[in-house]
């Protein structure tokens, strides 16, 4: 049998990727683990597309190759939706330290584009032609948005864990860490779709919308994240010009202070 | 207690980072915040971020402008207007908050315009800790200024928090007392030129 390396890395002395969201790296103490597969799961308008693209504007900024797989949506719309930050330029675009694929083009070109349900074959094709791009492209920054919708074409369980256990093992194979966006619905129970993509993911960020008093206020939660120390706490969070900025959840000596406590939604 | 004349001295001899507590009169109300957001800033080329839940951010704007005073580094975050409907546009420097009830908002709005606008020294005013709490609860009100105001510490800001002395409450003069460094009163100035003293 060969050998392998079981030693043990210290926490902190693991390679974090840096996300450049502030908070968030203090909260994550320094970064996403490098090669983590990460689930950014919520419902809709709690800031899961624009917290992964600044994740990956901050990575090309620091001249890590960066990619967005779009799959909901045209990427140059999402783009001209987007927040326009002040840390932005078109040349990391320009310069191919950020690119933007849609999914479909992909599906066509393996010609899955008419499919209704992907066999495990064509499952094992499509992660291969992700694997070429990422490996031709030095892709150390990934995010897929969104994964529950790739997942709506496999049908079976058996299929969404096969796909997602491959999908993780390649990236982190080639150093890439990954944001796997996870749509819910308001009323879940659970932080994904299919209940298979939580199990596997080496971190889970639930976003969310916390009603109070009325008031409708976008939360952050990491829930987990192997190969690091993290809060767990539930913090505020604003999508600005300057980024995603949070600020912990305030809590007010107990329920009383949010009138019966909060709804999430 | 500390005349209003005497104000600006008393502030000018403040450390960056102080977090302090004034308690003001009706009658000196205006020139206090003249005093914050003018003669204390101009001295120091500072940026004043002054958070409004009391009076809409366009009253305070006719003020300082009535008053003669440049705008140029005062950048408004408005908790009142939201909820009053007075927010149908929204004017250059003035940031708005739906709701008094959303203090995280008004913490993220403060740290956006840190962050937006970077200047050597910031000046953050709270107008007024008696208005915000009309609407929230007081634990909920003391949580939110032990955050903000650490915060805004490690930032080096000045931070300023109001209350109106005719609204006089012993629970907030107690949470002041708490959160903050120092605590002001601050009255306006007797026919004899002294301060006026409550025994």
């Amino acid at each position: 049998m060969a050998d392998k390396d079981y030693s043990i890395i210290p926490d902190k002395e693991r390679e974090r990727c840096v996300t450049g969201i502030e908070a968030l790296d203090t909260i994550l103490n320094g970064g996403i683990p490098r090669s983590n597969s990460v689930l950014v799961t919520g419902s809709c308008g709690t800031g899961k597309t624009t917290l992964s693209l600044e994740f990956l504007v901050h990575g090309a900024i620091k001249e890590e190759n960066c990619l967005f797989i779009s799959v909901t949506e045209d990427s140059k719309k999402m783009l001209n939706n987007i927040v326009p930050y002040d840390f932005f330029d078109q040349s990391l675009i320009e310069e191919g330290n950020l690119s933007f694929i849609d999914i479909p083009d992909l599906y066509d070109e393996l010609g899955l584009l008419e499919k209704s349900e992907f066999s495990f074959k064509e499952i094992d094709e499509l992660i291969a032609k992700i694997e070429k791009i990422v490996v031709e492209n030095d892709i150390k920054r990934l995010v897929i948005d969104s994964v529950t919708s790739v997942c709506f074409q496999l049908k079976t369980e058996e299929k969404i864990r096969d796909f997602m256990l491959h999908l993780m093992k390649m990236l982190s194979s080639h150093g890439c860490t990954s944001l796997l966006i996870s749509e819910i619905s308001p009323e879940e129970p659970r932080y994904s779709q299919y209940g298979v993509e939580e199990a596997i993911a080496d971190g889970i960020i639930m976003m969310g919308n916390l009603e109070r008093q009325g008031d409708l206020l976008r939360t952050l939660q990491v829930v987990k994240m192997r190969g690091t120390d993290h809060s767990r706490a539930k913090y505020v969070l604003d999508l600005t010009a300057v980024g995603v900025l949070l600020v912990p959840l305030l809590k007010g000596g107990g329920v009383k202070a949010g009138s019966g406590g909060g709804k999430d939604g | 207690m500390v005349s209003v004349q005497g104000l600006p001295e008393k502030l000018d001899s403040l450390e960056p980072g102080s977090a302090v507590a004034l308690k003001v009169d009706v009658d000196s109300y205006f020139e206090v915040i003249t005093a914050l957001t003018d003669k204390f800033p101009r001295s120091r080329e500072m940026q004043v971020i002054y958070t409004t839940s009391t009076i809409s951010s366009a009253t305070i704007i006719h003020v300082l402008d009535a008053f003669d005073i440049s705008r140029d580094n005062i950048q408004f975050v408005d908790a009142v207007s939201y909820m009053t409907m007075g927010a149908s546009k929204q004017p250059e420097g003035v940031t708005f908050v739906e709701s008094p009830t959303m203090l995280e908002n008004i913490s993220l709005k403060i740290e956006y315009l840190l962050k937006k606008y970077p200047a050597d020294e910031n000046t953050v005013i709270i107008d007024s800790i008696d208005s915000l709490s009309i609407h929230n609860d007081n634990r909920i009100l003391s949580e939110f200024l032990h955050i903000l105001i650490s915060n805004l510490r490690s930032h080096d800001c000045f931070t300023f928090i109001l209350s109106v002395s005719e609204q006089d409450s012993e629970e907030i003069d107690n949470m002041l007392a708490m959160v903050c460094d120092d605590f002001i009163e601050v009255r306006p100035e007797n026919e004899s030129g002294s301060a006026e003293v409550e025994m």
